[in-house]
């Protein structure tokens, strides 16, 4: 990166997010990590009868009183999680004037940081041709994060990348917490499995793909020769008309809807990143709207 | 395909130089992106709907080539030749008096104009054109011709005429045509009612428009036995060609603007009703008859009367010491200012003239006296003068004796004489209508004696014996007209013939003419103008306007009238102007198609066109012009302004 993406600056303003979204959203995908059998935490969730051999500790006694039955006190069982951060650092995130990989960056420190209030732990991975990079390994606490996330700074985007012939290898976890693959996922490699694989896995998942404004909304007019970034033998020769731009805006279309439908139909969240949009946009906007947020 | 300015080709040499730049000028902007990915994608959502929009990358190259072939072509004009298309055309266009008719501000004239312009139009380039125009006289306007502009110009430069329609001479021109092609199509553009023939097509520009005229007018003096004065009958008839009308005809008298008198007259459809006026003036300067009811042919709707211009007479002197016969026959012949006076009188007289102390009389009669010298600025008529007179323009050499002629023969009352006759002239000639009108030349003129002369070659001769001049006539020295007489008038039996009197009105009116003998004519009659003497200029204005100068030098001027109305004839005659009126009507043929019989040319018409070709692509190309360009600019707009 040419400048520092995680700076002072940017961490204060994750803090401001973060207390604002605490203020007014529960968190991400319901917050507090609650799980779906009963624990040893503090919090009660309902009675049973007594059989032998339980914990007699838990019995509750004053509805013995009551009801001359032995009834046992259950509590919620409470886990930490693992939040794991994939980004796709092929030369197509950050190449030329797009801000893509910028943006990549700070959304995924975003959710570190998120995750970090929570008490979660957070590990964040590049990916790179067909390779999953360790960058950050189990942070927690916002001390380590602080100390940690300037990683990020130092991921270099370049070549090509196969995210699931990178992840399908790799330790992804089990059912223990959130993982965000943030890409532009502008490719004809297999990401699918990637996602079926992670959705087996009972994690989960969110998709945020990053275009820019360019991508978006290109403003190429007339006779245009276009290289590839990641593969110089590819390029595309046209005289760009109403008609092309027209068909470009419907591949635009495809693309999201191709990703969304996929992930949607796994119960994984999907959202699409702006590199013009602001962080602030991002999380309080269409993250709330698509759901990631509530 | 032929071009008429091949040089005009060379502009193609733009076209290389055009691909040339775009060839070196490279048109894409190369740059590397993220991702093709999505642009290569796109291509599977690129509707193929248009075949032409392959070639939109070249499209501004394909229309500048274009432009620069299309502005090369039309600057070489060309012209494609197509087979067998061209023909001969022969239009004969009648421009006579009746196609002045008018409705709605056209005329028939103009109609017939336009049908021809018309069919050049519509022909085939390559077609040759002939034109036959019927007006004052039938010519040919052009032929062989086939350039349409040129054509249409020499057809709008024609002018209606108000001449009668004769297309004899007009169809033998175009026989003339299909006897060089007999392909050639004839059209005959007119009003009247022609039968169509096999080898003339008649088109016809009538409209029966309704149209009042008057006929068989005329004017005279007549005695009106109601009111017991003199006055003058004006008589004619009314005639509607197209239905029956109530007819409104009114008499002008003198130029005045309220008519004198008016009669309605109930008119049938081509019956001609008689009508008269009686106006009781002594004397008028001019008549006119007008159908007040408004036609499409107005100039027969009014005919003008003008009095005969009378002559000037001249003031006279008679010389003789007994020209009694001569003095009674001058007075027959109309002349009021006539003095008379002896020979001595004569020589006291001359005297007193030469001193500035007389006015000079304007016609000298010297009855056998021979005057000393002849009166300058003056008319002479001398009468047997027995010597030579100077600036006389003949000498006299001898006087001869029937008595002392042993050959001649004794008469039945015991007298010899001689027999003359009078001098044959072409009947049209000037000399038969100034000298011999109305003589009886098969009377017979004997004399006793009379004087011989060597006569100079200025003079004509009216009368002669042996082809000596007894009467001769002409301009003597002094520029003066002269007759000499070489009898006695004793000695002949012409003073008791008819024709010494109307010799002697001849003679006067030749030494004192009236300028107009005439007042009233049809269009295309001659005008006869006689030259007073003194006369330097005659200038006759046209109804349209148009001043004609006449020449001065002869006794009598002519000119055809070949328009229609009122003209002005202005004379100077001793640097004094004097004004004539006359009028020339529309001849009645004119005034109405009437059917006239078929028209033809003689032969059997083929079809052998010759060939024709195409020339006219300048309004096309204007329009590809315009469509590109318009397609340019859309595809600009695209390319470079669309977001």
């Amino acid at each position: 990166m040419a400048e520092y993406v995680i700076n002072e600056a940017f961490l204060q303003r994750v803090e401001r997010l973060q207390t604002l979204l605490k203020n007014n959203i529960a968190g991400l995908f319901g917050g507090n990590h609650q799980s779906k059998t009963f624990g040893s935490s503090c919090e009660f969730a309902d009675y049973r009868n007594y059989i032998p051999g339980d914990d007699i500790t838990k019995i509750d006694w004053n509805a013995y009183a009551r009801f001359e039955t032995l009834y046992l006190k259950l509590y919620l069982d409470e886990r930490q999680l693992h939040t794991r951060i994939y980004i796709d650092a092929s030369r197509s995130m950050d190449f030329g004037k797009s801000k893509k990989g910028a943006r990549a960056l700070e959304m995924a420190a975003t959710f570190a940081y998120l995750s970090v209030c929570e008490l979660d732990r957070v590990s964040v991975y590049t990916i790179q041709e067909s390779e999953v990079t360790t960058l950050i390994d189990g942070m927690v606490g916002r001390e380590r994060f602080y100390n940690e996330i300037g990683k990020l700074n130092q991921i270099q985007f370049n070549g090509d990348c196969f995210i699931s012939e990178g992840m399908l290898p790799a330790k992804v976890g089990y059912g223990d917490g959130l993982s965000v693959i943030i890409s532009d996922f502008l490719t004809d490699n297999d990401y699918e499995r990637a996602i079926d694989y992670l959705a087996e896995k009972k994690r989960d998942l969110l998709c945020v793909q990053v275009l820019s404004e360019e991508e978006l909304n290109p403003s190429a007019r007339g006779k245009n020769h276009f290289f590839d970034s990641e593969h110089p033998e590819r390029y595309y020769r046209r005289n760009i008309n109403r008609d092309i731009l027209n068909a470009y805006k419907e591949a635009v279309e495809f693309v999201q809807n191709r990703i969304r439908n996929y992930c949607n139909a796994r119960e994984a969240g999907y959202l699409l990143v702006s590199d013009a949009q602001q962080l602030e946009q991002i999380f309080f906007e269409n993250l709330a709207q698509s759901g990631v947020l509530k | 395909m032929s071009f008429a300015y091949p040089l005009g080709l060379l502009g193609l040499l733009g076209i290389p130089a055009l691909i040339l730049i775009y060839i070196i000028k490279s048109k894409y902007t190369e740059q590397v992106i993220p991702s093709t990915y999505l642009w290569e994608l796109s291509e599977k959502f690129l509707k193929r709907k248009r075949p032409v929009s392959k070639v939109t990358g070249i499209i501004s190259l394909i229309l500048q080539i274009i432009i620069v072939l299309a502005i090369s072509i039309t600057i070489a004009q060309p012209s494609f030749v197509l087979p067998n298309s061209a023909r001969e055309y022969c239009f004969i266009l009648d421009g006579t008096g009746s196609m002045h008719a008018e409705t709605d501000n056209e005329t028939r004239f103009d109609r017939a104009k336009d049908e021809i312009k018309s069919l050049i139009k519509s022909s085939r380039s390559g077609s040759n054109y002939a034109l036959v125009f019927i007006g004052d006289t039938t010519y040919s306007v052009f032929e062989n011709i086939n350039d349409k502009k040129s054509a249409e110009i020499l057809i709008d430069d024609l002018k209606c005429t108000w001449s009668n329609t004769d297309c004899a001479e007009a169809v033998a021109e175009a026989q003339k045509c299909f006897e060089k092609n007999s392909s050639t199509k004839i059209y005959f553009v007119t009003d009247k009612a022609y039968e169509e023939s096999e080898n003339i097509e008649v088109i016809d520009v009538s409209k029966n428009e309704e149209n009042y005229a008057i006929v068989n007018y005329s004017v005279r003096k007549q005695f009106d036995k109601e009111t017991e004065k003199a006055g003058y009958l004006l008589e004619g008839s009314l005639i509607s060609y197209q239905s029956d009308a109530t007819l409104t005809v009114e008499l002008y008298v003198n130029g005045e603007d309220v008519p004198t008198d008016s009669l309605d007259v109930p008119v049938k459809k081509n019956m001609k009703t008689a009508f008269s006026f009686m106006c009781t003036v002594s004397e008028y300067r001019s008549f006119e008859l007008r159908i007040k009811n408004t036609d499409s042919f107005m100039r027969d709707n009014s005919v003008f009367f003008y009095e005969t211009a009378a002559g000037d007479e001249l003031p006279t002197l008679l010389v003789g010491d007994s020209p009694s016969y001569l003095r009674y026959a001058l007075t027959a012949i109309g002349n009021t200012q006539l003095d008379v006076m002896s020979t001595q009188d004569y020589e006291d007289y001359y005297a007193s003239y030469k001193r500035g102390e007389a006015d000079l009389y304007g016609l000298y009669i010297f009855d056998c006296y021979t005057p000393k010298e002849l009166p300058k600025g003056a008319t002479v008529w001398l009468i047997n003068p027995t010597a030579s007179v100077p600036k006389s323009g003949f000498s006299f050499q001898k006087v001869v004796d029937a008595d002392e002629d042993k050959n001649m023969d004794v008469s039945e009352d015991g007298i010899y004489y001689y027999e003359a006759s009078y001098t044959e002239y072409p009947q049209n000639s000037t000399e038969e209508k100034v000298f011999m009108q109305n003589l009886l030349k098969q009377q017979k003129v004997t004399v006793h004696k009379y004087a011989k002369y060597a006569v100079g070659s200025g003079f004509t001769s009216i009368l002669e014996l042996n082809s000596n001049p007894l009467i001769f006539a002409g301009m003597n020295e002094n520029g003066d007209k002269q007759v000499v007489v070489s009898f006695n008038l004793s000695d002949t039996n012409f003073t008791g013939q008819i024709n010494c009197l109307i010799l002697m009105r001849n003679l006067y009116r030749y030494s004192s003419p009236s300028v107009l003998d005439e007042t009233m004519f049809e269009t295309g009659d001659t005008l006869s103008v006689n030259v007073l003497h003194g006369c330097t200029a005659l200038v006759l204005r046209a109804p349209s306007g148009a001043r004609i100068s006449l020449p001065t030098a002869s006794s009598v001027s002519e000119t055809q009238l070949t328009e229609s109305g009122v003209y002005e004839l202005t004379a100077t005659v001793n640097d004094k102007e004097r004004v004539y009126s006359l009028y020339a009507g529309v001849s009645e043929s004119e005034s109405h198609s009437v059917a006239t019989g078929s028209v033809s040319v003689v032969g059997t018409p083929t079809s052998e066109y010759a060939d024709g070709f195409y020339d006219d692509i300048l309004p096309y190309l204007i329009i590809l012009a315009v469509i590109f360009i318009l397609d340019w600019g859309v595809y600009c707009y695209e390319q470079y302004q669309l977001r």
